[in-house]
C-alpha cells in the first residue's frame, strides 16, 4: 500500500463524480462475527448464563458450602408471608415513588429557569450538576455529619425555626425523608440536564408563532412544551424508577438500612440475605421477584411512550 | 455577518446604552437558582471547613468556625493511620480506567459490526444485548459472584474488572453513533485497499470521538462509584475500592472522628472535583446526549 487511508483522502474521493453502487456491506460476515464475538461470548458467560442460574438456585437451598438443594417452589411461597421481605418490597416501592415524585418536577422546573438567556447561566448549571458526579459513599459521609444531631449544618436551616436536636438517622420517621433529601440533592441536576437537552430541541419557531396568535407563557408551556418534552420526561421516569429501585451505595454507607429496617431496601435485604446469613436461593428468589416487577413496569411505560415515536 | 456589516445595514441605530432597568422576572430567577445553588454547595464547603477542625470544635463551636490554626494536616495524618488511602485511591483508578477501555474497544467493536454489516445472527445478537439492559445487577449478584468464586477471581483485579468489562449500554450507544456513517465512505476506503479492520480504527474510530468520550465518562464515573461487587468479592485490604474503604472507615469501631471523616471525604472528592472544574462541559454533555439518543 501506497499512500495512507485517512478520513480527508476518503472524503475527497467522494465528491467525485461516479455510478452508484450497491453497498458491499454484506460481504464481510466473517470480520462482522470477528468484532462481535468477544461482546457475545461475553454477555453468554457473564450475564444469560448468571440470570438462568439466578433462576435455577431460587428454586434451591444454599448456603454456598454444601450443595444446593432443589425445593422447588418454596422460596417463592415463603416470600409472601416474609415481614422482612414485604417491609422492604414497600420501602423501595415508598422510595422509588416519592424519590420520582419531588425529583422530576424540581428538575423540570430548573431546566425551564435555566432554558433562557440569563447570565452565569453555565455557571448555574455547572454547580446544579456537580452532586451527579460525585462518589456516592463520599456524598453518603458528608451527609451523615450534615445530619448529626448536634454539631450539624442542618441547623443551619432548622435553627431559624427553632428546630433542633432532631436524630435525622436514628428516627423511623425521620430515617427516610433524610435519605431522600440526599437523593433529591444529588440526582436533581443529573435530570435538569437530560429536561434542558430536551427543552433546547424544541425550536423557538414553534413558541414565536403561538406568542404571535397572542398564547399566555402558562399556555405555551402547557401545549408546546410539555407535549413536545413529553418523550423525554418518560425517558426520565424510566431510567429514574430503574435507578432508585436499584439503589444500594447510599443506604449501605448513610443508614444501614435503620432504624430498625425503616430504609432496608430490597438491593440492601437482598446483598444481607445473601452475603450475611448465605441464604442463596432465598436471596435469588426476591431478586428474581424483583425483577419481574421491574420488568412490568418498564413494559408499561413503553406502552406509554410508543405512541410518541 | 460580521458585527461591521450588521451595523452599516442599519445606519439609524442608536447607540447601544446600558440602562439600569429593575426586571422583576429576571431578579426572580436569580435569587431562586443562586438559592438552589447555595443548598448544592454548602454541605461541600462545610465538609472543607469541618475538614480543619479538631473533634470537639464541631461539638463546642458554631457551624462554620475555622480554627486559627486549621488542623487540616493532623488530619490527614489522621486518614493515612486509619486506612491505605493512596492503596485504594490506585485500585479504583486502575479498576475504572481498565473497565472503561475495555468497553470502549469492545463495544466500538460489537457496535460498529450491528450498525454497518449485515450479517446471519445479527438481529439476534442486537435485540439479545439490548435486552439486558432491563436486568438489573442485583438480580445477577449471586450467580456472578459463585461464577467468580469458581473461577478462583475472588479478591482480585480480574475479579473486579472482567465481570463489568462490556456494557450494553456502550454496544447500544456506540452503535447509534455509527449508524450515520455513509455506507460509501466505507467503500471508497475499502476501494483505497484498507481492511476491514483497518477502516474502523483508522478511519471510523477517529470519526466518532464525541460518543467516545461519553461514554468513558459514564463508564469511568459509574465504576468509580461502585459499591456493591467490591464489597462483595473482595475480603482483604489490598483489593479495597475507594468508596468500599470509605465506606468500612466510617463504621470504624474506634468510634467517629468527624473532622478525620470529612478529610478522609475531601480528599477522595478532590480530584473529582478538580478534573470537573475543567471538563464539566463534556460530563455534562454525556448526560445530556444519553436523553436525545432514545
Amino acid at each position: 500500500m501506497t499512500e495512507p487511508v485517512t478520513g480527508a483522502a476518503v472524503a475527497q474521493r467522494l465528491s467525485l463524480p461516479r455510478k452508484r453502487r450497491r453497498s458491499s456491506n454484506y460481504h464481510y460476515p466473517g470480520t462482522a462475527w470477528m468484532m462481535v464475538a468477544p461482546a457475545v461470548l461475553f454477555f453468554c458467560v457473564f450475564v444469560f448464563y448468571p440470570v438462568a442460574n439466578a433462576i435455577y438456585v431460587s428454586f434451591t437451598s444454599w448456603d454456598l458450602v454444601s450443595p444446593p438443594r432443589f425445593i422447588g417452589l418454596r422460596n417463592y411461597v415463603r416470600l409472601f408471608s416474609d415481614r422482612a421481605f414485604l417491609n422492604s418490597a414497600m420501602v423501595t416501592v415508598y422510595y422509588t415513588l416519592v424519590l420520582i415524585a419531588i425529583e422530576l418536577p424540581i428538575a423540570l422546573g430548573l431546566a425551564l429557569l435555566l432554558d433562557r438567556k440569563i447570565k452565569a447561566r453555565g455557571l448555574y448549571q455547572a454547580i446544579i450538576f456537580a452532586p451527579a458526579v460525585l462518589t456516592m459513599v463520599a456524598v453518603a459521609m458528608i451527609w451523615r455529619v450534615v445530619y448529626a444531631p448536634v454539631g450539624g449544618l442542618y441547623l443551619m436551616f432548622t435553627e431559624p425555626f427553632g428546630i433542633a436536636g432532631l436524630q435525622w438517622l436514628n428516627d423511623r420517621n425521620l430515617a427516610m425523608p433524610a435519605v431522600l433529601i440526599v437523593s433529591v440533592w444529588k440526582n436533581v441536576g443529573y435530570y435538569m440536564v437530560i429536561f434542558l437537552a430536551g427543552l433546547q430541541a424544541i425550536p423557538s419557531s414553534y413558541y414565536e408563532a403561538a406568542r404571535i396568535d397572542g398564547a399566555g407563557s402558562w399556555r405555551l408551556f402547557r401545549h408546546i412544551t410539555l407535549p413536545l418534552l413529553k418523550p423525554f420526561i418518560l425517558f426520565v421516569m424510566v431510567i429514574s424508577i430503574i435507578r432508585a429501585a436499584q439503589a444500594f451505595s447510599l443506604f449501605y454507607a448513610l443508614t444501614n438500612g435503620g432504624p430498625a429496617n425503616a430504609t432496608k431496601v430490597l438491593p440492601y435485604l437482598i446483598y444481607e440475605v445473601a452475603f450475611g446469613f448465605n441464604r442463596m436461593g432465598y436471596a435469588s428468589a426476591m431478586a428474581v421477584v424483583m425483577f419481574g416487577v421491574l420488568l412490568i413496569l418498564t413494559a408499561i411505560q413503553f406502552r406509554l411512550l410508543r405512541p410518541q415515536s | 455577518m460580521s458585527a461591521e456589516s450588521m451595523d452599516r445595514s442599519r445606519p439609524n441605530r442608536r447607540p447601544a446604552r446600558r440602562r439600569l432597568r429593575v426586571d422583576p422576572q429576571g431578579l426572580a430567577i436569580h435569587a431562586i437558582l443562586i438559592a438552589v445553588s447555595a443548598v448544592i454547595v454548602s454541605p461541600l464547603l462545610w465538609m472543607v471547613v469541618t475538614s480543619m477542625k479538631e473533634h470537639q470544635d464541631v461539638f463546642t463551636q458554631s457551624l462554620w468556625y475555622i480554627p486559627p490554626e486549621p488542623k487540616l494536616l493532623e488530619n490527614i495524618q489522621h486518614v493515612f493511620d486509619r486506612i491505605d488511602f493512596f492503596r485504594y485511591f490506585f485500585n479504583s483508578l486502575f479498576v475504572s480506567t481498565a473497565i472503561t477501555l475495555l468497553d470502549l474497544l469492545f463495544a466500538s467493536m460489537c457496535g460498529f459490526a450491528l450498525a454497518k454489516y449485515r450479517f446471519p445472527g445479527r438481529q439476534i445478537v442486537f435485540g439479545s444485548i439490548i435486552a439486558t439492559m432491563m436486568i438489573p445487577f442485583i438480580v445477577i449478584l449471586v450467580p456472578q459472584y459463585i461464577l467468580v468464586r469458581d473461577l478462583g477471581w475472588l479478591d482480585s483485579y480480574a475479579g473486579l474488572i472482567i465481570p463489568a468489562a462490556i456494557s450494553s449500554f456502550g454496544i447500544f450507544m456506540m452503535r447509534q453513533a455509527f449508524l450515520s456513517t455513509p455506507d460509501e465512505l466505507l467503500d471508497a476506503a475499502r476501494i483505497d485497499g484498507a481492511g476491514e479492520w483497518r477502516i474502523l480504527f483508522q478511519i471510523v474510530l477517529p470519526m466518532h470521538v464525541p460518543p467516545l468520550v461519553s461514554l468513558a465518562i459514564l463508564r469511568f464515573l459509574g465504576e468509580w462509584d461502585n459499591l456493591l461487587w467490591p464489597l462483595v468479592v473482595t475480603n482483604g485490604e489490598s483489593m479495597r475500592t475507594m468508596s468500599l474503604g470509605l465506606a468500612l472507615l466510617q463504621d470504624d469501631r474506634y468510634g467517629t472522628d468527624i473532622p478525620m471523616l470529612m478529610t478522609a471525604a475531601t480528599m477522595a472528592l478532590f480530584p473529582i472535583v478538580l478534573v470537573y472544574v475543567f471538563l464539566q462541559r463534556y460530563f455534562i454533555k454525556s448526560v445530556a446526549g444519553s436523553g436525545l439518543k432514545q
